[in-house]
């Protein structure tokens, strides 16, 4: 297992190495001078090719993304256009309360997506079938922005439940984070469901409980198990999708995050600032995805055993 | 062209297929001639008649500027079928040409154009759009263009996918060995046999497309007020939450009903023309 999860951790290496030349391109595909930009629109000429100079954009492109590399090796992500000041300021009190929006998120969705379909998989055919699959087609229609927008209006306009817009306490989180789990938990859902159909009618499953398990080993121990092997992937890929769509949620809860950041910066145009973000957002975004990939090939006794054997 | 009447005459034995072709067809038809048939124009501000609640000449009210919401959401139709269907076009073309080289070529094209494919895949989907969109600026067709290179991945990896497995078919072999040549062999053998798998994908892409694009004008990074598209007449609903919801609810019901068509739709083209792509894709 160990060469098959260091050939992993190989790739996603390769892979930020090219989301930094991507970060690194997207401020030279950004119509308009950076050093103009920043001089301020009453910089001199003069003024405007000594920073042009200072900041090396005269230099040829290799070597001002080495020279971008080496900063950012030595946590410098650049300046913000706006403030003036080192971008890692603007961000750093930002990153937990997006993580926590996104953590809240998925784990609400894995939780009841999973609970819902190993529900369904046990009484198939019922109402509470058909609702889960209602459930689930309405999580990948209903636009998340439309979704948090209507749970204003019900649970803070009308029935004042909850609070409107902001950070701080639990209250404030459940509507973001249900808004932003709502898609993933109906797909979850029906992939945990179908996943158990496939395992339930197994001979083993059959073998466990005729030796008298009790309901409740036999489906969590014996066929959950097997099922949760697809699930546990797939709801590696979703956070993707939950980080992208955590902009939209933290837009419409103007909730403190990185998201809003990303947007506000691209409507001022602070690109120092949304290089920054693209990059943490593919940092983030490709640390999860190796952590689950890892997660999986440990969970999988044929990749497991494959260790044991080589060892 | 035999494709599309064989997939129709499979599609609509399915029920959700049925459902799924009223809806999409209701839509298509209100955004072709109902900008026709509404007295009202989208753009044109009456500050006399803001906010007014639904009545007879304004049968869903009008906005902040007096506008008709109803004509706006029916030329929103228009707007938002046409980005989607740019944008999803724009994706199907690119992606699915580049992932049939790289599956036909195989070696340094393969590595090269799948590597491409990888970068864009290293950034969370809809942040990929927002940056294409900063990159290109606002405006519908800008937004077509990010959403469309966003769906550059999906396709291209299933296009490799399957012409690898075409490549190895007896019929390509035989065409090969009677000299023909690479582009021949592409159009005349690989393409016909990958057009279902990407035509299945390309309709269930759409509903993903229109959400997309719409989330993008939600965030003011896509079309800009006063075009009436429904993700930026939501942006703007937030500050009436309280005095006028059904400015946030109506086009929000237009974005569900419009995906949901082509959810159900999409699922109908994949269970009538290809079963295996189930689970793949959506």
């Amino acid at each position: 297992m160990a060469r098959i999860a260091g050939g992993r951790l190989a790739q996603a290496v390769v892979t930020l190495f090219l989301a930094t030349i991507v970060a690194f391109l997207f401020l030279h595909a950004i119509p308009g001078d950076p050093a103009l930009t920043l001089a301020g629109d009453s910089a001199s000429q003069a003024d405007v090719e000594a920073l042009r100079r200072q900041l090396g954009l005269d230099r040829p492109y290799y070597v001002q993304y080495a020279r971008y590399l080496e900063r950012l090796l030595h946590g410098d992500l650049g300046q913000s256009y706006k403030t003036k000041s080192p971008v890692v300021d603007a961000i750093r009190p930002r990153l937990g309360p997006s993580l926590q929006l996104a953590v809240a998120a998925i784990t609400f969705a894995a939780i009841l997506g999973m609970t819902l379909g190993v529900a369904t998989a046990l009484r198939p055919a019922t109402w509470m079938d058909a609702a889960v699959s209602t459930v689930s087609l309405l999580g990948v229609t209903v636009p998340t922005f439309w979704l948090g927008l209507m749970l204003i209006l019900l649970m803070s306009v009308e029935w004042r439940l909850l609070p409107t817009f902001g950070a701080g306490s639990w209250q404030h989180l459940v509507m973001p984070a249900f808004t932003l789990g709502a898609a993933p938990l109906g797909m979850i859902a029906r992939l945990t469901r179908s996943e158990m159909l496939e395992v339930l009618p197994q001979e083993y499953i059959r073998a466990a409980r005729a030796k008298g398990l009790p309901p409740r080993t036999v489906v969590v121990k014996h066929a959950l198990r097997n099922a949760l092997l697809p699930v546990v992937n797939f709801i590696g890929l979703q956070f993707g999708i939950v980080l992208g769509y955590a902009v939209v949620t933290e837009t419409v809860f103007a909730w403190p995050g990185l998201g809003r950041l990303l947007v506000d910066s691209i409507i001022t145009r602070d690109y120092p600032m949304v290089q920054a973000l693209i990059l943490l957002f593919a940092l983030i975004f490709v640390g999860i995805s190796t952590l689950v990939d890892l997660i999986v090939m440990w969970m999988d006794p044929r990749i497991r055993e494959a260790s044991t054997q080589s060892t | 062209m035999t494709l599309l009447p064989m997939g129709l005459r499979r599609t609509v034995k399915f029920p959700k297929g049925r459902v799924g072709i009223a809806i999409v067809g209701l839509y298509l038809v209100a955004a072709i001639i109902g900008p026709m048939l509404t007295p009202y124009n989208p753009v044109q501000q009456r500050m006399s008649e803001y906010l007014q609640p639904a009545s007879w000449t304004h049968p869903l009210g009008t906005d902040e500027f007096g506008r008709d919401i109803l004509a706006r959401l029916i030329h929103g139709a228009r707007i938002s079928i046409g980005i989607a269907l740019v944008a999803s076009i724009t994706g199907l073309v690119i992606g699915g040409g580049l992932g049939m080289l790289a599956g036909y070529y195989g070696r340094a094209a393969d590595t090269i154009i799948m590597r491409l494919v990888d970068v864009l895949l290293s950034f969370p989907s809809l942040i990929l759009a927002m940056v294409i969109a900063a990159i290109v600026g606002a405006g519908v067709w800008n937004v077509a263009i990010a959403v469309g290179v966003y769906s550059i991945p999906v396709f291209a990896r299933l296009s490799r996918v399957v012409t690898q497995q075409v490549k190895m078919r007896d019929f390509v072999i035989a065409a090969r060995s009677l000299g023909a040549s690479d582009w021949r062999i592409l159009r005349l053998h690989v393409l016909p046999n990958i057009a279902v798998s990407l035509s299945v994908v390309w309709t269930i892409r759409m509903g993903f497309v229109i959400l997309v694009a719409a989330s993008l004008s939600f965030l003011g990074l896509g079309v800009q007020p006063p075009v009436p598209e429904w993700g930026s007449m939501l942006s703007s609903a937030r500050e009436f939450l309280r005095s006028s919801p059904g400015l946030a609810v109506y086009p929000g019901l237009a974005i569900v009903g419009l995906t949901l068509g082509f959810n159900l739709l999409g699922d109908a083209v994949r269970d009538a023309l290809d079963p295996r792509l189930r689970g793949v894709i959506g």
